[in-house]
Formats: C-alpha cells, structure tokens, sequence
C-alpha cells in the first residue's frame, strides 16, 4: 500500500444509477453527506429538513411514516434513542455500561487526533451520532485534500478513518444494530442496517491497512459461573452488560420477556427490572421458560452476527466472531442455569 | 432483493441530487476549529490528552486530624486548580491524569455534606467524587451516596433534554424541545394564571437540597405556591418542638454529650446521616451513652447502651415515665426551669381551670390570691400532674423490660445538663398524636437544663445560617386552600399528600402544577389516588416534572425538564449538623471547571452533559418571561442588581449574597486575596460560627416590657425580662419555652391532653391490634442508609448495596402464621392489600411487621403507553369504580414446591410497593401522615397471590379520609379570633396578616364529615368522643 493511504488497486469507478457513474471523488463526498446525514438522524431523528432527502432513499423511503407527523417522529426517535437503546459506544464496549469511562476517552483520542472538536459537553463524545459526525468531517477532508491535489493528506484522513474503524466503530456498530433490529421500530431498523453496510462498504474501500489488529476493545466477561457467589442480581447484571453477554436487553425486550412469561418485573433500570424478573421466575417457577425464551433472543443474535460475519471482510467477520464467542459463553451460562434447575423448576 | 452495492448506490444517488443544506441541518457541526473563535471546551490548555503529559509531583497532603483520632489526606487547597496524579484503575500502566478539583455539595439527602469533583482539565469528564475538607459539617468525610454521584452524572438512562408529551397525558410518549420553547410555552401559562388569581401555580417540592432561593421565586411571582413534603415526613417533629419553643427542628451537640438519646435509627439512616453519625461515634468515643428507641433492631439500637424496643406510641409513655423520675426525686434543673419555662402563665392556668389538677389542695392554695405565686407550686403541680407515669405503667405499655426503661432513666437523670436527643421522623411521624413524642423528649431537655448547652440540644435556627438575598419580594397576600385548609389550623406545614383528596373533593384546581425532586405518586400513601389526580387534565392543568431521571410521576407530565445532580447546579445551603454555623455551596463542577480554564459560560446546560439545566437559572428565565413588560411586578426581582433592568446572572444573584449577607466572609476572602464570591467558588464552604451555645440568654435592648414581662421593640416583642435583665428568649408567644400552650388551648384542643407534655392514643395502639384476628401493627417508617428515597435506582453502587424490602416478623408471629424466611404472605390494610415475603426475625417486636419504604418501584408505560393495544395482561388494572390493582398474576402456586437449597442460591426479595395500600392519616394537629397502618388481617398468602401484587379500592381511600378530617377541629369553629392559623406559628412563606382571614364561605364537603361509629370503634375504643384520642384514665 503506497504511503498515501489510496489502495493499491483503485476500485472501479461506482455506478449509482443505470446511466450514471462517479469518480472517487464523487463518493467521497456521498459518503461524507451520508455520514452527516445519518449523524442527524441519530442524534435528532426525523425532522422536516432533512424528510425530502430520505424519502429519495429507496432503502427508507417505503418506511417512512406517512403523513409525516414532526411529533411523533421525534417521540419516536426518543422512545428508541433515549429509553430503548442507548446509542453510545461505552454502553455496548464498557464492562460499567457507563458514559465517561474509558471507551469515552479513546473517541476523544481520536477526535483530537483528528481535530475534530464537536461541542462535547452537549452530548458524550461516544455517540453515534457523534461518530459519524467524525466520518464525514474527515471525509469532507479528505475531499478537500483531493481537490487541492495533496494526496499525502488525503491519504492521512483515509489512514485516520480507517484506524478509527477498526480500533473502535466496527467493534460496537453491528452490535447496536442489532439492538436495534429487536425493537419495533422499522424505519431505524432500515437505518441501522443501511449505516453498517456503508460503513463496511466503506472500510472495505479503504483497503486492508494496518490498522485492524483484531483484538478486542471490548471488555472481557467475567467468569460467571467460576464464582460460587453468583446470584441472579449478578446473572442480571452479566446480561443487561453487552460487552459481557453480547446481548442487548432494552427495557422493552425485558418487558416482551416478562410478558411472554407472565412475570413481574417492577420499575427501575434494566438491569433491576431483569432481575425482578429472575427472581420472579424462581419464586413462581417459571425459570425454565424464561431461560428459553432468552437463549431464544441468543439465538438471533447468533443468526445476525453469522449473517455478518459471511460478509467475506476479514474485520467485520473478526468482530462478528468475538460477538458470537461472547454469545456462546452467555448460552453456557444459560445451559448451567437450567441444569441447575431443581426438578420442580425444570419441568 | 437489491444487493449491498446497489443498495449503496441507491443511496449515494439519493444524498448527491439532495441540496447542501438539507443534509447539513445536523446537530452535530463541528465547532468552529483553529480559527481562534471557537467557544467550546476544545480551544483550551493544549495539549489536550485524556492522559496528561503532566507528571505528579511530589507534594505535602492537606492532613485532617478528625476529632475522632482518625485522620484523612487531601490535595492541598492551593494546589485544587491544577491537580496531576497517577490514575490508580490504570495501574499498572503509570497514567498521569490532570484535573481541576472543584467543590460542590452531595444532593442524595439533606445533609448537604462537601464533595470535591475530580475534572479532567483536558476533557472536562468528571472522573470522580471525593470528601471536601474544607466542609465544617462533614469534615471530608462521605457516606456511599456522595461518591456515587459519579453514577448518576453518567447514567446513559438519565434524562438529558427537555421534553414534552406527544400524545395523551400518561401514554409516555415524549420528543426533544429547546429550553426556549419550553420556557415561552410554560411561562405564558403561568402568566395567565397569575393574572387570574393568585393560587393557580403550585411548586411541589420533594428534596429541596437548597435555602431560601425557590422560595424568593415564589413570593416573586406573587402567589401562595408553595407546597411540600413535610407531611409525609417531618410534620409531627416540628409540630411538637414548635409547642414548646417556636423553633421546628432539634439540633443535638452529639459530640458533646453525656447522653445520646435517639427516637430512630439515627446513627445509620438518620437526618443529617453522615455529619451526625461522626459526631455521635466522637462522643461514644468520649463516654457518652446512647440511648435509643425503635421497636425494630436497628444497626444504631445495636450499637446502643440501652435499647428500648417500644411498641409504636407507646414512646410518650416512656418519656414521661423518665420525666416523672426526674420530677418525683427532685432530679430536674429548678433554676433552668424556673428562668426559662412559662410556669406562671400555666399556674395561671391552673388558677382559671384551664389546666386541670387532681390535687384540690394543691389548687386552693394555686388559687388563693393571698398565697405568694412561687416556683414551688409549679413544682407540685408538676409531682401532681404526672404522678401516674410510673416506670412500671411504662414497662407495660411499651412492652419493654421496667429495668431498661429505669437504667435509661438513671443516665438522663446524670446528664449534668448534656442531653443531646433527637427525633424526626420515626414515631413521631407514625402515630395519631406522634407530635406529643417530641414534645415529651423535648421535655426532657428542659428537665435537664440541656437546652442550647454544649453537649445539649439546641435548636435548628441557632445552628443553621441562611443568608439574605437581594431584594426581598414582600410576603403574598393569597392564601391558598389546597395548601392549608381551614381544617387544620395548626399543621406543619402543607398538607400535601391530601391534594388528590381535596381535588376529588373539588375544592380547587391547579393551573400549572411543578413536581421537583417529587415522586407523589410513588412516595405518598395512596398512590392510586394521586394516578387518578394526575391523569386529571380538568384539575392539574400542566404538569411541569423538574427531574434528574424518570420517576412513576414525571410519566404523567405534559414537560420533563432534566434538572441537575450534585455537581450539576448551584445552590446554597446550611444544615444543624453540629453546634456551629456554616454555608455550603453547590456548584456545577464542569462550568466551573471551564471559567477556570478561560471559557465563559452564560447558561449552566451549555456546561452539562446533554442539556441538563440547574433549576436556579431556569426559574430566572422563567420569571422574566412570565412577565416580560414589568406589568406584572415579578420582572424587576430578577434583575441584575448591578446592571440595571437587565436580567440578573447566577454569578450576579450569590455575588451580591456572599458581599453583603454572611458576616466574616468578605474578609476571610480578602485575605486570600479573592471576592467573595471566588472564595466560595474555591472552597465551597464557609464557617460562619464555630460554636452558637444560648443565644437565648444573649442581651437584647427593647423599647420596653409589657404586662407579661416581655421586652417590646418596634412593637413588636424581641425578647424577654428574666431575673431582671433582657434576654433574647425563644420566638413563642410568651417568650418562653411553653410547657402549657394556649395556643393549643384556644384553638380547641383545651384538654391536658393537648395543652402539656402528654400521651395520645395512637391509631396503632395494642388494643386495637387484636392478634387473634390476624390483625397486626405495619412499621412502614424505616429506611435503609444507602438509599436516596425513590431515586436509588439510579445510583447502581447504592442499589447493589439494598435493594429489597421483605417484611421483618417476630418467629412467633412467624410459626403462628406457619411461614418461614421467604415466604409470601398476604397484608390487608384499611384501602387493599399487598403481597411480600417475609423475613423472620427477632429484631422486630412481635405483633409487629416493619418494611422499609423505599423499595418496590414499578413503571406504567408498557400497561398505559405505547403498547397497550398489544397488551392483553397489563400489571396496573383499573376497573373504572375505584378499585385499581398492580395485578402480576398468573395460576401457579410456587411455596409447596418450593426447593430450600435452591432458594439459598436463588431466592432473593423483590422490593414491594406498599404506601400504595396505606389510607391517608392526616394527624388532626400537626397534619403529619400517620404512617404505621393497622394490618387487618396478615395471612399466609394464597394460591393466587403473587409477589408485589398490590390491590386498592380508591372509594375506601375516600372514606378513610373522611374519617380523619372528621377528627379535626376546624378553624370555623375554634379559631379564637377568626383567623386561619396562630400567626406566631411558621409557615415556609408566610403570606400578610390579612390573608390569615377566614374566607367568608370556607368549603364544605357535599356530605358532612362524620365520624362512622365502626370506624371509631376502630380507632378509640369504647371512649367517648372526647377522649377518643387520649390515653385517658380508662386505658
């Protein structure tokens, strides 16, 4: 790969639609729009101004609520983003699902590396929003450099994208979209998946590299079921963190859980409503049924990470294994726990 | 299927023929970079690393020697600015991370203890929360709640923006608005009330974590708006120290005390916890003996030289069985009483058969106009009065062994005048007529002469100092009814977990209704009747929710408005920790944390994660935009006292309090060099006095003394003549501590009962619980150390710490019930029932079942939001006639097969929410909510019941109610002079005298309040009317 960071085979030109084509260039800019775009969308949701562009998205456009109600699109957007799934890094890499810590702190790495300074105190660097907010500002960069002809820094933004995928975005984004894909929301479901296969797409088009080490960023899951201290607060806690059980559990998924069981699962955060849970599955023996129904929700999150992992990248299938491996070990967790069953519960 | 590629393509075409504009409308621009004009944190302190290239150096620690002998290091104050040290959780890898120490106050209780916050320099991340030294009340020193800030500054489930409800109210279902809509919107609202009436608004105060600013607001706008929590929790306290004292709150020396007398758990859950409990350990630690009351086994009765586990109101009994000691054996400290108490207006009493006594005698001499008026006939009266409370009628009405009971009596009696006692909640906010057990403790002080002394019990406003801000707004005129109906005169103070009560009723409707720091659906007893309240849209026309995170009640909110945690606002404060004075002020570290670094911030949400504002600027903009011409008079308080007619900043509002309002604090700060206000930026508190003994004996000057010997000032009385000299005194009617209160007297309650130290009958007394029954005495009042109320769910630290609430049993009660630890059992009260386990123990009086109130929160929004089509079990039912369940219910019984070894692995609580099936018990005097519930009948559970199921009948909720307005003595009838309240008496804001008159037609009910002779026969017995709430001879 020449110092400039372009790779050493320079991809057909795209052809976007049946008689058009466009250069390098052309997608470059694409992309840093798409970026900004859909950095929008996370952060604020549907809104008026940007409503005409998605609608020409094929992907979106059958998807889009229909007549446009700015309320509800922005109820809906909060509903997902703010009570469902938490669309920050650290609460899908951090072993503490908490903002501030270190994952936080290696996005502000990059961002300063890059000189892109948002305004952080507004929302935590690790957003996704904010990361693609980062995308398209070094993509814009990176177009500048090749309008200017400065190919060496041109190749910089792309080298800096590049590490910033495969040290942090890859490892995270399939697992977010698969949160997502869990809740009852169509058009972000849509969304989740366009946004991971652009970035794909485009980490593909930035060339192997020497970036993607292939070691995880993600916290390492403790030994559960090593420990004969384990309770179910401890089980709850293990589930509801995905970087341990690589399952995301919103409070809705937990609901569904608690419905399809007809158990109580009371008010609070999600890792104390799931243990309500448990714990309500012990006292009106009912267990065994919710241990199916969450090996159920492992399972497709097993069927997803294959789905990506077939997608022939080295990266995205590096990731997509450590996902399962953490899933493998969650449904050992699970398997122990209904052998552990007393017969009573078990039948 | 389109593949990826053309899927991709698709989408490249679609964003390239799109207009710029319409994909760069993002929030997410990049600040303006490297030009010099950026306004973001990013254009300071290059170089800007998380991991700083800084090194530690090394450095002398500030060193606290605590009175205790322990001792505690801190960076050096001087080095706070700009503090480097080695990131231990990097270890071991050596990571240097530079911070700028900022100090602010803890708001996870009321003690409002320093924390210092460790901010990053470079990326402006709180990285923790650790004690400030420089704090007089907790001298460094934190309880768990402190540090785990840190948890609720960073929760990703917290609420960051402000919202409104899309959709009905309750469906829980929100979208993001600007602070400036949400400003406009609200503000025009209020202003249309304020210029209809003025009790429209109503602020409904949960934590006020703050002194005197919201309640400037308030009179600001001009309207009687306050409301508060004090009901549910402090009322029957302050209610009976105020009888005796004018003063609401006890703040006991501990440290220097000989004796500790606790009514409570105080050393682990108590108010002002973690400053109290050092002070208590310190005088432990010096000889002091501690005492304590609590049917319950608490960490703090564990602790304890004597411990007395009373049967709930019983507590008086007790008390005055120590008294009478005291009295019978000539113990108590004459002179303090002679000089202090009003014993010649209660001998006047006597004289004009106010006050009854037994002894004729006695009386004919009282009486006999010729015999000298000495201190020696209050003596015998005082031998007469309360010759039956003997050790051994104590021994039998509390249940406690006679030899505790005298062993507790001998210490108090060696107390040499430090006595340093303390109740707050506990069994003076669980009883009908709980407000007696802190007069009767406070009794005690007076016996000893312990009152201000060191090692003695002083009193809250010696102790606590709250400076004056600029411009005072004068005091309302309105008074609002569903604050303070005329049904009780004397509560302290808002009888506020009535208001769903009183809207059903239809005495009033609330225009713009404030939740703050308040969870009332959650926190009250009878949740079902707030739900109804709240859903209302009739009678709570918009509901503002100021909240850090979701809570049952901010669901049914038109706006939620995120507000601030610890580090994340300004305040003021000051507490009674200890026998001192200090102030404490709250600071939101990251603004902060970028004025010192160079950036200037206007509002406090530019400085915090998301858009979380502080409630102290909000409610500036708030008030200008209510009245944006000045035509409404609310304007001109909220402008800059510096600036002229423009809108005052917060640097402004504590600049001007901390130059002109606390005494030794601008030249503490010139000394260093610094303004005021950057003295308190840097440290955080202030010392205002060391120590405050008797400032009742302190000199005073009047213009003269009147007939009853107390000295006039401008009219108005300032003090007292004692021994012939001026004293200050204390801020009753008499001047004096008021052993017989007229006040009691001539607003009806004239028996003994009422007017002196007495016992009441509580609601819960033993013979109305009747075991054989099933009936027994719910202790629903205790509270775990490490939980803030309902608010714990988000600090995950706390929550590992407790989390369940199962229901405490004696065995016996156990094995007559045939239940074991974990079993689920049954709880019927007045409204409903609900279902927990149990936990056998002998650390709860039998007949007795006690469940700590914090736990057992529950969400509505899959049941009554979005997915309630797809719904077909629903865990909240309301059938439409009242009766409401938390229903969770499915055939299975899981106790028979239940698997023991299993459930030593497996098998922990589920926390239970039990206020919802408490009836309301507002005391008629001090309108405290008489928390203990009687339990009608306590079974083992059935088939169908379930964990956390809970169920209530709302039409009863209405007919408990009824019942105990029917005990109140309404000011229509009593009030000796056509007014609503004693004006002696406090009130958070006091309106103008005028508006203490009786409204000509004052509400009335659509049936009259009487009592159900069922319900009364529950209550009281056989007694008749009168003495249906007393002791009486009878008992």
């Amino acid at each position: 790969m020449p110092k400039n960071g372009l790779p050493r085979e320079i991809p057909a030109n795209r052809i976007i639609e049946e008689d058009t084509v466009i250069s390098i260039g052309e997608e470059t800019r694409a992309r840093s729009r798409v970026y900004r775009l859909f950095s929008h969308l996370y952060g604020r949701g549907l809104t008026g101004d940007v409503w005409p562009v998605v609608r020409a998205i094929p992907d979106l456009a059958s998807l889009m609520p229909e007549p446009f109600d700015e309320d509800e699109a922005a109820a809906d957007h909060y509903a997902l983003f703010s009570l469902e799934v938490f669309a920050y890094a650290s609460v899908f890499l951090d072993a503490e699902g908490r903002l501030g810590g270190s994952t936080t702190d290696a996005v502000q790495q990059h961002y300063i590396q890059a000189g892109f300074m948002p305004a952080l105190d507004r929302e935590s660097a690790d957003h996704l929003g904010r990361e693609l907010a980062l995308l398209a500002f070094l993509s814009e960069a990176e177009i500048d450099a090749l309008e200017d002809g400065n190919l060496h820094e041109a190749g910089r933004m792309r080298r800096q994208m590049q590490a910033f995928m495969d040290d942090h975005l890859l490892w995270w984004l399939p697992a977010f979209v698969q949160a997502v894909q869990q809740q009852a929301y169509p058009f972000y479901t849509a969304l989740g998946r366009l946004t991971l296969d652009v970035v794909r797409d485009h980490r593909a088009a930035l060339g192997e590299g020497a970036g993607f080490s292939g070691k995880p960023v993600v916290a390492e899951p403790p030994d559960l079921l090593e420990d004969e201290g384990t309770g179910l607060k401890d089980i709850a806690a293990y589930l509801t963190i995905p970087a341990w059980s690589g399952l995301f559990l919103s409070r809705s998924d937990i609901t569904r859980l608690g419905r399809s069981e007809r158990l109580p699962r009371g008010f609070g955060s999600r890792v104390q409503t799931l243990t309500n849970l448990l714990r309500a599955a012990v006292e009106f023996d009912r267990m065994d049924a919710l241990l199916h129904a969450l090996d159920a929700h492992v399972a497709r999150g097993e069927r997803f990470y294959q789905e990506v992992s077939g997608h022939g990248q080295s990266s995205t299938a590096t990731v997509a294994q450590m996902w399962l491996e953490r899933l493998v070990t969650t449904r050992a967790v699970i398997e122990r726990m209904q052998q552990g069953l007393p017969q009573a519960f078990a039948e | 299927m389109a593949t990826t590629s053309e899927r991709i393509a698709g989408l490249f075409a679609a964003v390239l023929k799109a207009t710029v504009p319409q994909v760069r409308g993002a929030i997410y621009e990049p600040a303006q970079v490297q030009d010099g004009t950026a306004t973001t944190p990013a254009d300071f302190g290059p170089p800007r690393f998380t991991e700083t290239r800084h090194q530690p150096e090394p450095v002398d620690l500030a060193t606290v020697v605590h009175p205790d002998g322990r001792v505690s290091q801190y960076p050096p104050a001087d080095r706070w600015d700009d503090w480097t040290e080695w990131d231990g959780k990097a270890w071991p890898k050596r990571v240097a991370r530079r911070y700028t120490l900022v100090p602010t106050i803890c708001f996870n209780c009321e003690s409002a203890c320093g924390l210092l916050a460790y901010v990053d320099r470079e990326t402006l991340d709180v990285r923790k929360y650790e004690g400030n030294p420089k704090h007089p009340g907790s001298r460094g020193r934190n309880c768990a709640k402190g540090p785990a800030t840190i948890n609720q500054t960073y929760d990703p489930e917290r609420i960051l923006y402000p919202l409104k409800r899309v959709g009905a109210r309750g469906e829980g279902r929100w979208k993001r608005i600007a602070w400036d809509e949400a400003l406009s919107e609200i503000a025009e609202k209020m202003r249309a009330s304020r210029e209809k009436r003025r009790d429209g608004i109503m602020y409904h105060v949960g934590r006020p974590g703050e002194d005197g600013y919201t309640n400037r607001v308030i009179q600001a706008w001009g309207i009687d708006g306050h409301n508060s929590h004090t009901n549910i929790c402090s009322a029957g306290a302050r209610a009976g120290y105020s009888f005796w004292n004018g003063m609401d709150r006890p703040s006991p020396d501990h440290a220097n005390a000989r004796v500790i007398l606790l009514i409570s758990s105080h050393l682990e859950t108590g108010h002002y916890f973690n400053p109290h409990a050092q002070r208590i350990m310190e005088g432990k630690e010096k000889g002091a003996k501690i005492i304590t009351f609590d049917p319950r086994l608490s960490n703090t009765a564990s602790k304890s030289d004597v411990w007395l586990p009373t049967w709930p109101g019983s507590e008086t009994t007790i008390l005055l069985a120590i008294a009478n000691h005291l009295i019978q054996h000539d113990l108590y400290d004459k002179a303090f009483v002679e000089r202090w108490v009003n014993w010649q207006e209660t001998l006047e009493a006597i004289t004009d058969a106010r006050l009854p006594i037994s002894d004729a005698e006695l009386l004919s001499k009282i009486r006999n106009p010729k015999s000298k008026i000495s201190f020696d006939l209050f003596d015998a009266v005082l031998k007469n009065l309360y010759a039956e409370y003997t050790f051994e009628r104590a021994a039998e009405e509390s249940q406690v062994p006679i030899e505790r009971i005298q062993e507790a009596a001998q210490y108090i009696a060696d107390c040499q005048g430090r006595l340093a006692a303390h109740v707050w909640r506990s069994a003076s906010i669980g009883n009908l007529g709980g407000w007696q057990v802190s007069r009767c403790l406070f009794f005690l002080n007076v016996l000893t002469g312990s009152v201000g002394t060191r090692g003695g019990t002083s009193m809250n406003s010696w102790n606590k100092f709250v400076p004056k801000p600029f411009k005072v707004p004068p005091p309302g005129t309105a008074w609002n009814d569903l604050h303070l109906p005329q049904e009780w005169p004397l509560a302290f103070y808002e009888m506020s977990f009535l208001l769903p009560h009183f809207l059903e009723e239809g005495r009033g409707e609330v225009d713009v209704y404030f939740t703050r720091v308040y969870n009332p659906m959650w926190i009250n007893p009878d949740g079902f009747m707030w739900l109804k309240a709240l859903k209302d849209e009739q009678k709570l026309k918009c509901h503002v929710a100021l909240t850090p995170t979701w809570n049952e009640s901010a669901w049914f909110a038109d706006y939620v408005l995120p507000m601030g945690h610890a580090g994340e606002r300004h305040d003021l404060m000051s507490q009674e920790t200890h026998a001192g004075q200090w102030i404490g002020f709250r600071q939101p570290v990251r603004r902060v944390a970028r004025e010192r670094l160079g950036q200037p911030v206007r509002f406090t949400y530019e400085a915090n994660p998301g858009e979380v504002w502080e409630e102290n600027e909000f409610w500036i903009e708030l008030s200008a935009r209510m009245d944006p011409d000045g035509s409404l008079g609310i304007r001109h308080y909220f402008e800059s006292p510096y600036r002229e007619g423009e809108i005052i900043t917060i640097d402004e509002y504590y600049r001007w309090i901390f130059e002109n309002s606390v005494p030794g604090l601008p030249e503490a700060a010139e000394a260093e060099g610094l303004t005021p206000l950057a003295y308190m930026r840097k440290y955080g508190a202030f010392e205002v006095k060391r120590e405050n003994y008797l400032p009742y004996e302190q000199a005073v000057e009047g213009d003269t003394v009147d007939e009853h010997g107390r000295v006039v000032k401008d009219g108005k009385a300032v003090g007292v003549l004692v021994d012939g000299e001026q004293k200050a005194g204390f801020p009753t009617p008499s001047r004096r501590l008021e052993f017989f209160s007229p006040t009691l007297h001539d607003w009806g309650w004239s028996d003994k009962h009422f007017t002196i130290p007495w016992t009441l009958k509580s609601h819960v007394h033993p013979g109305e619980i009747d075991p054989a029954k099933g009936e027994m005495l719910l202790l629903p009042t205790f509270r775990l150390p490490t939980l803030i109320h309902t608010r714990s769910a988000n600090a995950k630290w706390l929550y590992e710490l407790s989390h369940k609430n199962p229901i405490w049993i004696h065995p016996t009660d156990a094995r007559r019930l045939g239940v074991t630890s974990g079993d689920l059992i049954r709880v019927e009260t007045e409204i409903g029932y609900f279902v927990d386990t149990v936990w056998v123990t002998e650390g709860i009086k039998p007949g007795i079942i006690a469940m700590s109130h914090h736990l057992g929160r529950w969400r509505l929004k899959e049941d009554e939001g979005v997915n309630r089509q797809a719904s077909n079990l629903v865990d909240l039912k309301d059938t439409g006639d009242g009766k409401h369940s938390l229903h969770v219910l499915h055939g299975a019984t899981a106790w028979d097969s239940w698997d023991p070894d299993t459930s030593r692995i497996w098998w922990q609580d589920v926390g239970v929410h039990q206020n919802l099936t408490h009836g309301v018990h507002p005391d008629p005097i001090s309108g405290a909510h008489c928390w203990h519930q009687k339990a009608f009948r306590v079974t083992k559970a059935g088939p169908d019941d379930r964990h956390g199921d809970v169920f209530v009948d709302t039409n009863k909720s209405m007919e408990v109610y009824r019942q105990w307005v029917a005990l109140t003595r309404p000011a229509t009838d009593h009030s000796p002079d056509g007014t609503r309240r004693p004006l002696w008496l406090k009130r958070p804001l006091k309106p103008v005298v005028e508006a203490y008159q009786l409204p000509e037609t004052p509400f009335a009910p659509a049936q009259p309040y009487s009592l159900d002779p069922g319900y009364a026969a529950y209550r009281a017995g056989n007694q008749d009317a009168e003495e249906r709430l007393t002791q009486g001879d009878s008992s």
